[in-house]
């Protein structure tokens, strides 16, 4: 349970955008969401919500993308996608690998209104 | 006139906590302080696990921190076997976060070479928040059951060692502990695991030195 961690570090970054590129207003955050990030996306988007409304940020829509985990086979060293725990790779079979891409959440984009 | 515009730009929302991580290392690593992070569910015997260790390392050269949501117990508890810790309460927060660390640091004494960072206990929140360590444990204890691995994979995925705890419960417990040391590999094929009873101080010595081993490894260049 720490989505409200997570949103309110949004928050943090969303004022430091705001300041850093002189925008009036973010209308809207778009996420890539990670499968592997261990939040809740649903969690996430509810906190979100209810911390905007104490903020500068009442207005901002929020738009989660999910991100498929992506895997890199440390045997064969090809890459696959798999929502199953523990990883096997398709090509050879190996269990295992390295998350090259889902683990995480970044800002993918913002929409702003400049003066 | 107003203008609307869109802007791509890739931020990871934990971008501040990944900062202030890696000025710890650098700090930790300034000072050679090996820096452990230990991560369970509550009760899983984390306390107990420093409170054993301890007696394998000169005291004077370890400092621990330990984080939880309210209470200064565990912190008092391993003073009183003769370590030396400070409690940092989140106060309802799941997790330790590098900026806890951070305010903690100047607490640590100047001949410290090993820093024992116990998280509050939770197996989801704190995998994902990186405190400038050198070496993550996941501890498992056996009552909990042997299906935390596949449960809970963001933690074991970030860890460097597994630690199965109160293996002397095991003639008492419907645990597979072969199960449990063939899923961790599956996981991560390299991952150490160790079999230990705090409790009765079973195998926390061959932990000890795998500690010292990694300090030394890590110093050596």
């Amino acid at each position: 349970m720490h989505e409200y961690s997570l949103a309110n570090n949004l928050i943090e970054l969303l004022r430091e955008q705001k300041k850093e590129k002189k925008a009036k207003k973010i209308l809207k955050v778009e996420l890539d969401f990670g499968k592997l990030s261990g939040a809740e996306p649903v969690l996430f988007e509810e906190a979100f919500e209810i911390l905007k409304k104490e903020t500068e940020f009442k207005e901002t829509e929020l738009k989660i993308n999910l991100i498929e985990p992506e895997i890199k086979c440390l045997k064969c060293g090809k890459t696959f996608n798999t929502p199953y725990f523990p990883f096997l790779c398709p090509f050879c079979e190996n269990f295992g690998g390295e998350i090259i891409k889902g683990d995480k959440i970044f800002i993918k984009s913002l929409v702003i209104e400049n003066f | 006139m107003t203008k609307i515009i869109r802007e791509d730009i890739s931020i990871p929302i934990l971008k501040v906590n990944e900062e202030i991580a890696q000025e710890l290392r650098e700090f930790f690593n300034k000072r050679k302080i090996f820096v452990i992070n230990i991560i369970s569910s509550p009760g899983a015997g984390k306390t107990t696990f420093i409170e054993k260790l301890l007696s394998f390392f000169e005291k004077n050269k370890v400092f621990i921190l330990v984080g939880d949501i309210e209470t200064e117990r565990d912190a008092k508890r391993i003073r009183e076997k003769g370590g030396n810790s400070y409690q940092i309460v989140t106060g309802g927060t799941c997790h330790l976060e590098a900026i806890m660390i951070k305010k903690s640091i100047s607490l640590i004494p100047e001949n410290t070479e090993y820093l024992f960072i116990e998280n509050v206990g939770n197996l989801v929140c704190p995998a994902s928040y990186d405190l400038g360590e050198h070496l993550r444990i996941i501890m498992l204890s056996t009552p909990e059951g042997d299906d935390k691995l596949p449960k809970y994979p963001k933690a074991f995925l970030t860890g460097d060692v597994i630690l199965i705890n109160k293996i002397d419960l095991l003639p008492y417990l419907n645990f597979d502990i072969e199960k449990v040391e063939e899923e961790a590999k599956k996981i991560k094929e390299n991952i150490k695991i160790f079999k230990i009873s705090a409790l009765k101080g079973d195998n926390i010595k061959e932990v000890a030195e795998f500690i010292k081993n990694k300090r030394e490894e890590y110093f050596k260049s």
